[in-house]
């Protein structure tokens, strides 16, 4: 049954006959019991002989659950419709409209002034609109309002509090509609939409206005009467006028009402509007352009949140976590673009559900299929092709995703002259899905998964190849009214194989691998109108195999060396409470209790006490079994906020968290390298923790769309795990004789205004920040810089970033960005001095200079094709010039003794304008998703 | 192994027309360190240490502290003085049996205002021959992708045994003959031509230490051998392969604690343009000062050292390695009284002296004018 009408069109001409609810009403019999809507249609058409006309994509999801003879029709279907923000039309007892957003008119206003008493409030419990309100609705008056209308009076009777569970989607494709906000006016409070586009909320039975918001999408206004708990479904529709299309996804319950801070939520939209290298989009650069976040240059992999180093972030897409987030080192991001619908940042007061890193989380969404028809996505850039295909698998139930991306960037090596370097290679790709299955209201069931793969040959000499793979499983459901779980089962692998043959007679290989399983709930549970509950575990095995150092080639004869196998369970529990303490403050306070077991096989080196960590040292060798716990850590991480709102669209909030690491990554280098193993914390090696406060002023400016912040924050982290001059990570199983353990410190300042509407979008990001380091011991081969502090390599003081798009027209926009930040800091030569009448070097203190500043311009084109609204495809161009004026960024500066004399040398990575045409396409038209 | 010299570089050459630019950064401290080294070997010989202080980064030379008291102790109680021999080095004749494998050394440096520095003792390990000593011809490129230099690449190998050391240190020192770019047949000076009978400078020896610390140990390997350590490379960019070039190499048993310093200071002077930049190692080895955290430079190690020395004539290379070259001037009778200074001729008419004359200055007849000696070396 898929009957479709033109209704806009139509009812405009249908000739009003009577209001709703006056004709007779019609009846029918049987027993429903949680039965999709079509099949109530089409029983009831068979016992009526009525005809439904509606569009299929409303009344996805709605069920119906009525039994019992000669049951009124109009009654079920408004208790069914208006929660879903459908109205219906019996018309002539015959054929039957739904309609969305509006009731049908059928009838002039009357002006008369007199209530509307037909029925509508009568029985309370089902009316459609409100009888005061009938009349502007009536009248067609600007500002309507419509009344939505949850749970019955019966099943309010006698309570005095209700929960709403609603479900927020898009109109046209069916989507969860992530980070919607609803806002209760009487209430001055609200609620945001889960990833799933799922809300709840408790509230006392009454009236409100309600307001829903989502980026991209119509405001809609409602009014909604609480009669009980219940649910809601709104469904929203596309801005028509892309104009105000937003850029930045941060709503105003995030930014002023929430009590997160130091939280950025971004969409896959703000890919387009933000100029690119190579014509790649790409979330991780994106990211760098949030106040507090960094990066040590162009091409690093990773990045660096408020002055801690990259292994410090989490990065999960879909709760699968990612190792190693790079291709090509770290030009691009090891998942394709068009996975990704939502990214999320925490870099300061980590929910409890989080733990594990102690700088940042950086959750991914991965897009979820089409629920409605099938689609494609791909485009073509100077290094990468891609691809994704998405669709329904059971109409408005089921969908799938799979995205792929595939580098041809060997061809730039081929031009190479060098014949050494002409024999290099380099290729990378990676595919991703996703299954999403809704079996009914109540439940949530995503697969998803993804791999990528690296390849780099350098000549004769050098290969690394590399692998990131992982699986997440992922139910969620709501228990009840007030209780929703959501399970997840996760798998993530990381791998490398590095091939070194720069001597022949050492060439060797080695081959490290990362499994990590991890099973995690997470329970929400909605209590008396002022608590949200949240408890719930982790669970994580970690199997690390260092591997074996391995002689390569028939001539090396490179001793064989077994790094070891590194095993360890990290298990969590959870509670956190948000509570709204008064209606203008809201205490969100969590304790998670992590516990981090390090298991065998190990041998592992007992030092005497006092003695430098050297072979020399060792007293006792510990030969643990596998699976034998060696050593225990328990870590008790609080996590507090509070929101004070100050006024309606102001807010100051306080943070405090502890969060522990028991992983970290072996590197010496200053940007990570494709080489870098993780280590997880063992016997010798204590877990890092961190202890970060912050304080911020959140301002909302409505009319404009504008959001900003001012948010001061201080951390300490102990334990913090520093290098030994010259460690060769590859030299010895026993990782604490490379290591050092000191001291960080890291303060800052981060502004951040925000426009998210009108042709001129963007944002404007400044912080001032500093990072120092201490690594000192009683002995002195145990310390860095002499037991002096430095400055962290990721203590930038000032940075700015400005993203700004300029949507012309709905074909043409610009977008600029411009970011500058003070040089990284280095260790400069400070001295010359003689060897035997060589030259050689000597360093000033650790990091106490810096490279030149950080300044670079881009600009971006982008051209869609027409707008016609039938077409098989649509594309769109889009022209980048990436460091528009051509300064040469240092990388690095390094001295090298030329014939005699040290001289220094700058690297830039990008010393010219870059200029690079991408086309993009996707199947429909413009509009399309 | 680091994995320097990164690729990436190399890519991104094609869309930056030059992503390596000198630098000079703006250094307004100075630190002025003492900086001791020296080593010894079981042969019999004069041996250094040199005492001196780093001198700015932007003003640098060599900063000599000369009044030392330098004492060598065997670890045995033997002591040797060693001479103050000016320009902060200090030398001593020793030999055996002071010197000797196995035995271990401390250096002792007391300054003028009474500060002691020692080392810590250093153990002289047995060092075995070099394997071989060959080169390859390789090209090579500057940062421009399109220049590709011919040029060889010297290696050598290690047959090492079981007993003695595993950790090396090589010094190589290039000695290479050369040609001034033209003999002249005449002299032109105060008005008047005489003719150059004996031209004992138009060959010339160049000896000059290789700038490079080359340090390798074969502790992660299964075998005390090395194959193809690399060593230095000659491009044809300079003359010096125009016409014979040999190389000594020099190799140097190292402790691990030597061998540790000189391997962190080959790292050092070796670092180019990498991603993967690493925070520079101090240069502080096995010499502390006494009674005190001061940093001082250098290290003093005992060694054995085993000597190879290599050939290479311009006829054995498949490239023609450029020689010095000259422009000369075209002369005749009337131009040459116009000379007040020794001006070189070669005269155009084979029969003798006279107009026209090729001409030129010194430089183009002297070889030894660019560096080298005339003397022909003892082992040439």
């Amino acid at each position: 049954m898929n009957r479709v009408l033109l209704i806009a069109a139509c009812l405009l001409i249908l000739v009003p006959a009577s209001l709703p609810g006056q004709e007779d009403d019609l009846r029918f019999s049987g027993n429903f019991q949680d039965v999709p809507f079509e099949d109530f249609v089409s029983s009831v058409e068979e016992q009526t002989g009525v005809t439904f006309f509606y569009l299929e994509p409303w009344i996805r999801g709605i069920r119906v659950t009525v039994s019992g003879e000669e049951i009124s029709l109009r009654r079920t279907l408004e208790r069914t419709l208006l929660p879903a923000g459908l109205y219906h039309h019996i018309e002539d007892n015959r054929q039957i409209y739904l309609t969305q957003q509006q009731p049908l008119v059928s009838n002039l206003p009357d002006y008369r002034g007199e209530e509307d008493s037909s029925g509508l409030s009568g029985e309370g419990e089902s009316g459609s609109t409100i009888s005061a309100e009938q009349r502007y609705i009536d009248g067609r008056k600007a500002g309507i309002l419509e009344t939505l209308q949850v749970g019955t009076r019966a099943e309010g009777e006698g309570k005095n509090v209700a929960v709403l569970n609603g479900k927020i989607t898009d109109m046209e494709t069916g989507d969860p509609m992530i980070g919607a906000t609803i806002y209760f006016e009487e209430l001055s409070n609200g609620t945001a939409t889960d990833l799933d586009g799922r809300f709840s909320m408790v509230v006392r039975p009454g009236k409100y206005t309600i307001e829903f918001k989502c980026m991209g999408m119509e405001d809609r206004h409602n009014y909604l009467e609480v009669l009980s708990g219940g649910d809601l479904y709104i469904t929203m529709q596309k801005s028509v006028i892309a104009l105000t299309e937003v850029v930045v996804m941060a709503n105003r319950f995030h930014n002023v009402k929430g009590t997160q801070m130091g939280f950025d939520r971004l969409n896959y939209k703000v890919m387009n509007d933000v100029p690119v290298v190579m014509g790649e989009k790409d979330v991780l650069k994106v990211i760098q352009m949030l106040p507090g976040v960094q990066t040590i240059g162009e091409g690093a992999a990773g990045f660096n949140v408020r002055g801690s180093a990259a292994d410090q972030n989490m990065i999960y897409i879909n709760k699968v976590p990612v190792y190693n987030s790079s291709h090509l080192f770290g030009f691009f991001t090891s998942f394709s673009p068009d996975i990704v619908k939502d990214f999320t940042l925490y870099k300061s007061n980590l929910p409890a559900s989080y733990g594990g890193r102690l700088a940042s989380v950086f959750d991914i969404t991965a897009r979820q299929g089409n629920l409605n028809k099938y689609t494609a996505h791909g485009g073509i850039s100077p290094v990468t092709g891609r691809l994704s295909v998405e669709g329904p698998i059971k109409k408005g139930k089921s969908s799938f995703i799979l995205a792929g991306r595939s580098t041809y960037s060997d061809w730039l090596l081929t031009r190479l002259e060098d014949p050494a370097l002409r024999d290099s290679k380099a290729n990378f790709y990676d595919v991703s899905g996703m299954l999403t299955w809704e079996p009914g209201d109540k439940m949530l069931i995503k697969a998803f998964g993804y791999y990528s793969h690296d390849y780099f040959k350098l000549g004769t000499t050098n290969q690394y190849d590399y692998n990131n793979a992982g699986g997440s499983l992922n139910i969620r459901r709501r228990m009840g009214s007030r209780v929703s779980a959501d399970l997840a089962l996760v798998y993530g692998t990381y791998d490398f194989t590095t091939i070194n043959e720069q001597v022949a007679s050492e060439a060797w290989t080695q081959s490290f691998k990362i499994d990590h399983y991890e099973a995690k709930l997470d329970m929400t549970w909605l209590s008396l109108g002022k608590h949200r509950l949240t408890f719930g575990g982790n669970a994580i095995l970690y199997e690390l195999d260092r591997g074996k150092v391995l002689p390569y080639g028939d001539i090396s004869i490179r001793a064989p060396l077994d790094l070891g196998l590194d095993n360890g369970l990290e298990t969590a529990v959870y509670l956190a409470d948000e509570i709204a303490l008064t209606p203008r403050i809201t205490l969100y306070g969590g304790l998670r209790f992590s516990t981090y077991m390090s298991l065998g096989p190990d041998q592992v080196q007992v030092y005497g006490e006092g003695m430098p960590i050297q072979p020399g040292s060792v007293v006792e060798v510990i030969d643990a079994a596998p699976y034998k716990v060696i050593k225990t850590y328990t870590g008790l991480e609080p996590r507090a906020a509070l929101n004070f709102m100050l006024g309606a669209n102001n807010s100051l909030k306080i943070s405090y968290n502890r969060v522990n690491q028991y992983m970290f990554m072996l590197s010496n280098t200053i940007a990570i390298s494709p080489t870098d193993q993780w280590k997880l914390v063992d016997y010798n090696i204590t877990p890092p923790y961190v202890d970060q406060a912050s304080l911020g002023f959140y301002q909302d400016f409505p009319r404009g769309g504008i959001n900003t912040s001012l948010e001061v924050y201080y951390k300490s982290i102990g334990d913090v795990v520093d290098y030994r001059d010259g460690a060769n990570f590859i030299s010895t199983p026993h990782v604490e004789q490379l290591t050092l353990q000191g001291e960080q410190e890291a303060y800052g300042i981060e502004a951040l205004f925000k426009k998210n509407v009108g042709k001129l979008s963007g944002w404007i990001a400044y912080s001032y920040s500093r990072s120092t380091m201490l690594v000192n011991s009683p002995l002195p081969g145990e310390r860095i810089n002499f037991g002096k502090p430095y400055p962290s390599n990721f203590d930038r003081p000032h940075n700015l970033s400005v993203v700004s798009n300029v949507k012309l027209n709905r074909r043409l926009s610009f977008s600029a960005n411009l970011v500058y930040s003070t040089g990284r800091p280095v260790t400069y030569p400070v001295s010359i001095y003689y060897l035997d009448g060589i030259q050689f070097v000597d360093y000033s203190a650790r990091n106490s200079y810096r490279i030149p500043d950080y300044f670079r311009v881009d600009f971006s084109i982008n051209l869609e094709g027409n707008l016609k609204e039938r077409k098989l495809f649509h594309s769109y161009w889009m022209v980048n010039f990436y460091n528009a004026t051509g300064r040469k960024n240092a990388y690095s500066v390094y001295f090298q003794n030329d014939e005699g004399t040290i001289n220094g040398y700058k690297l830039s990575i990008f010393g010219q304008m870059v200029v690079t045409l991408s086309w993009n396409f996707k199947l429909g038209n413009y509009a399309s998703e | 192994m680091p994995a320097n010299k990164n690729p990436i570089i190399w890519i991104l050459l094609l869309v930056c027309s030059s992503c390596i630019d000198p630098f000079e950064p703006v250094i307004n401290e100075s630190q002025e360190v003492m900086v001791i080294d020296g080593m010894v070997s079981d042969r019999p010989g004069y041996y250094e240490v040199r005492v001196s202080t780093s001198s700015p980064y932007n003003n640098p030379g060599f900063q000599p502290v000369d009044g030392c008291v330098v004492t060598l102790e065997d670890g045995q109680g033997n002591i040797r003085f060693y001479d103050m021999a000016g320009q902060g080095k200090y030398r001593a004749w020793l030999e055996p049996p002071f010197l000797a494998t196995g035995k271990v050394y401390a250096v002792e440096v007391t300054t003028q205002n009474g500060t002691v520095y020692r080392s810590e003792y250093d153990t002289l390990l047995a060092c075995p021959p070099i394997d071989s000593l060959y080169y390859f011809e390789q090209t090579s490129g500057g940062t421009d992708p399109n220049d590709i230099w011919n040029g060889i690449q010297f290696y050598n190998d290690v047959r090492g045994g079981v007993v003695g050391t595993r950790n090396y240190r090589w010094r190589a020192t290039a000695t290479w003959e050369y040609h001034a770019p033209y003999t002249a047949q005449y002299i032109w000076h105060n008005g008047g031509s005489v003719p150059n009978i004996v031209d004992s400078v138009h060959a010339c020896y160049l000896t000059e230490t290789i700038e490079t610390v080359y340090a390798a140990s074969t502790q992660l390997l299964t075998e005390n051998n090395i194959f193809q350590n690399k060593l230095h490379y000659v491009s044809d960019q300079t003359p010096s392969l125009s016409e014979r070039y040999s190389l000594l190499l020099e190799q140097h048993s190292l402790t691990d604690q030597a061998f540790t310093y000189w391997e962190k200071i080959a790292a050092q002077s070796a670092s180019g343009a990498s991603l993967y930049e690493t925070q520079p190692a101090s240069g502080q080895g096995n010499i502390y000062r006494v009674n005190s955290d001061a940093k001082v430079l250098g290290c003093f190690y005992a060694t054995q050292i085993q000597e190879e020395r290599i050939f290479v004539d311009k006829h054995d290379l498949d490239f023609a390695a450029p020689a010095y070259t000259c422009r000369l001037d075209t002369l005749n009778d009337n131009s040459t009284f116009l000379f007040d200074k020794y001006y070189y001729l070669i005269s155009l008419q084979p029969l003798g002296p006279g107009p026209a004359w090729l001409g030129g200055l010194d430089k183009c007849f002297n070889c030894t004018l660019q560096g080298g000696v005339n003397e022909i070396p003892d082992f040439w």
